[in-house]
């Protein structure tokens, strides 16, 4: 059995003493007089630190080894191993998943998310309820088990948010760029300046919610950069008043990079603007699609904004690049590119919105798991951090879902609204085009009064449960369709993220990469490990 | 450049309570694995 679903760093404790017995080696906690004896083969590996983490993990929940990064451990006198009597759980689904000439048999709670994989000879101990305590007890901590005396597994993990932490600050709608996928179809055509009442009551209206503790202003458009007087006008606003209530305040801003001005350089020194840009790779494949409204390329006038800005001392916490027909097919010169300037980037498809229903840029299905593996597969050749492998394997190999795009239900109207510069304000940024979809306007209701409207409440439930392909699909604790993304493609919220297809693709490809490294390579891995430190 | 050192097949700071009738497993730290998000673009 191997899994790094909830796997920890386990090491010896100081508490164990071990003595030679007639059929191997007993470990004995002097403390609690707990005790494992291992056979010679088993007592090596402890002894040499060969153990996996489903050895380990036997050790740790009977006191006799420890959490290298937490002793928060607490074992009750009344707990006792043996006496649990663990079965098969109804919940869980099976499937054989193939990893070069092996085949193991993964056990998935799909609520969770959790999984265990087995092979051949323990999936048919599995099948005919012959695993002993210790296995059952691995599957039962992850649940994939359960036991007849009704011992629960309750995992505390962090749940989504009740109330916003950032808000997208659409301060204008105008844009110096008419990018083809543009999912809220700016352009230079049309821009739309936010107004001072709007500011005061969105400040205000932030400010004052007394459930979040830190608030981000998110600068966003259209282009932020074509109306920085605005954005400075709105962090001055807010510097005016945050001391009135008990918050703390970040700002960030995405921009295009076509604008770097003097005035935008000083507003982000000056109130430490976190500042994240777009960008889809070389020149060759930026200049495919952010393009300005005569159709030419931007990207040396978006290298010349990013030099500038990294010339005054601006550090640019990472790039979204944008993937569709223009660069997925170029996953290692996307890696190697944003490595040579530096960068962390984000990849992640074109969301089918705007100018992208009419441009159909977005990745067909399958191509874009195809460039995240060849991604992942690289990911230790370079030195910036691909978000997107971050976030995908922390969804696949922990419990942990800080991914507010990855997780059921999204961010959307939880830790995230949008505001426009009419001050109509929408659950997510996504949405901002679309009018069906506002929340109330700022001038004349609280943004805390809009979450509790019935169709608000509704949105904030939207889980895999409301969504008939999701609902069924093994992966749904893992994964989350995108909520205008959805929109955008099918017309309704409740369908499946646009991108299916890849996600599945994503998610089994990480687990059989797991196998591969941790059980089929594993004395590989180690050595590349120390070669590397 | 800053590439964060993350392994994510580790779960740091799991709290864990065994009893009779409940196995507790929680999260000490808000955010996971000391990250939050990717700075602009935490979302989409
Ligand atoms: S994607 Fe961004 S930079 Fe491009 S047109 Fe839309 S708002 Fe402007
Ligand atoms: S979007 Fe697709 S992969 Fe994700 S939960 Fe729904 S059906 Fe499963
Ligand atoms: S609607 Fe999409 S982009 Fe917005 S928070 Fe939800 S998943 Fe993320």
């Amino acid at each position: 059995m191997r899994s790094p679903w909830l796997s920890r760093e386990y090491e010896k404790s100081k508490d164990v003493t071990v003595k030679k017995v007639q059929n191997g080696y007993e470990l004995k906690n002097k403390k609690t007089s707990a005790s494992i004896v291992l056979n010679e083969e088993d007592y090596n590996k402890y002894e040499n630190d060969l153990m996996n983490e489903i050895e380990w993990e036997k050790l740790f929940y009977k006191g006799l080894a420890v959490d290298k990064n937490c002793k928060d451990l607490v074992i009750d006198n009344s707990f006792d191993i043996s006496k649990m009597e663990s079965l098969k759980s109804k919940k869980v689904e099976t499937f054989p998943l193939k990893v070069e000439n092996e085949t193991f048999h993964i056990l998935i709670n799909p609520d969770l998310g959790s999984w265990m994989s087995l092979t051949e000879e323990e999936y048919k101990r599995y099948e005919k309820n012959e695993l002993n305590q210790e296995e059952w007890f691995s599957l039962f901590i992850r649940g994939l088990a359960e036991d007849k005396n009704h011992t629960e597994v309750d995992f505390d993990f962090p749940i989504p948010a009740e109330y916003p932490s950032v808000i997208v600050v659409n301060i204008t709608t105008g844009c110096n760029l008419r990018c083809k996928y543009c999912f809220a179809d700016c352009g230079p055509f049309k821009g739309e300046d936010m107004t001072e009442d709007v500011m005061d009551a969105t400040i205000d209206s932030m400010l004052s919610m007394p459930q979040v503790k830190m608030i981000t202003f998110e600068f966003q458009g259209g282009e932020a950069s074509t109306n920085v007087p605005g954005m400075r006008k709105f962090i001055e606003k807010v510097e005016a008043v945050k001391s009135k209530y008990d918050k703390l305040v970040k700002y960030r801003t995405e921009i295009n990079c076509i604008l770097v001005t003097q005035e935008l350089i000083d507003l982000v020194k000056e109130f430490n603007v976190s500042v994240g840009v777009s960008l889809d790779g070389p020149k060759y494949m930026t200049d495919k699609t952010r393009v300005d409204i005569n159709g030419n390329g931007a990207y040396d006038r978006i290298a010349k904004g990013i030099k500038k800005l990294r010339e005054n001392g601006i550090y640019i916490d990472g790039a979204v690049c944008t993937i569709g027909q223009h660069n997925v097919m170029y996953p290692r010169q996307l890696m190697e590119y944003f490595d040579e300037i530096g960068m962390n980037f984000k990849p992640r498809p074109v969301n089918i919105l705007g100018r992208e229903k009419e441009n159909n840029l977005t990745t067909k299905p399958g191509e874009w798991a195809e460039c995240f593996k060849e991604m992942h597969q690289m990911r230790d050749e370079v030195d910036v951090e691909n978000f997107s492998v971050h976030i995908f394997e922390e969804n696949v190999y922990t419990p942990i879902r800080d991914y507010i795009c990855l997780r059921y239900p999204c961010g959307a109207a939880r830790e995230l609204v949008s505001v426009n510069p009419n001050g109509d304000v929408f659950p997510c940024d996504g949405f901002k085009g679309e009018k069906k979809f506002v929340m109330g306007n700022v001038l004349n209701e609280k943004i805390e009064d809009m979450l509790k409207k019935p169709e608000i409440i509704e949105l904030r439930k939207r889980t895999a449960k409301t969504i008939e392909k999701c609902s069924k699909c093994m992966f749904r604790g893992m994964c989350c369709s995108c909520c205008y993304s959805a929109y955008g493609k099918f017309g309704d919220i409740y369908r499946e993220d646009p991108h299916c297809t890849d996600r599945r693709q994503i998610y089994l490809y990480l687990m059989q990469s797991w196998l591969k490294d941790h059980v089929l390579h594993k004395g590989e891995q180690n050595e590349k490990q120390s070669i590397h430190s | 450049m800053k590439k964060m050192a993350i392994k994510n097949d580790v779960v740091k700071n799991l709290k864990t309570k065994l009893t009779n009738n409940k196995v507790s497993i929680s999260f000490g730290n808000k955010i996971g694995l000391g990250y939050d998000g990717c700075g602009t673009h935490t979302h989409k």
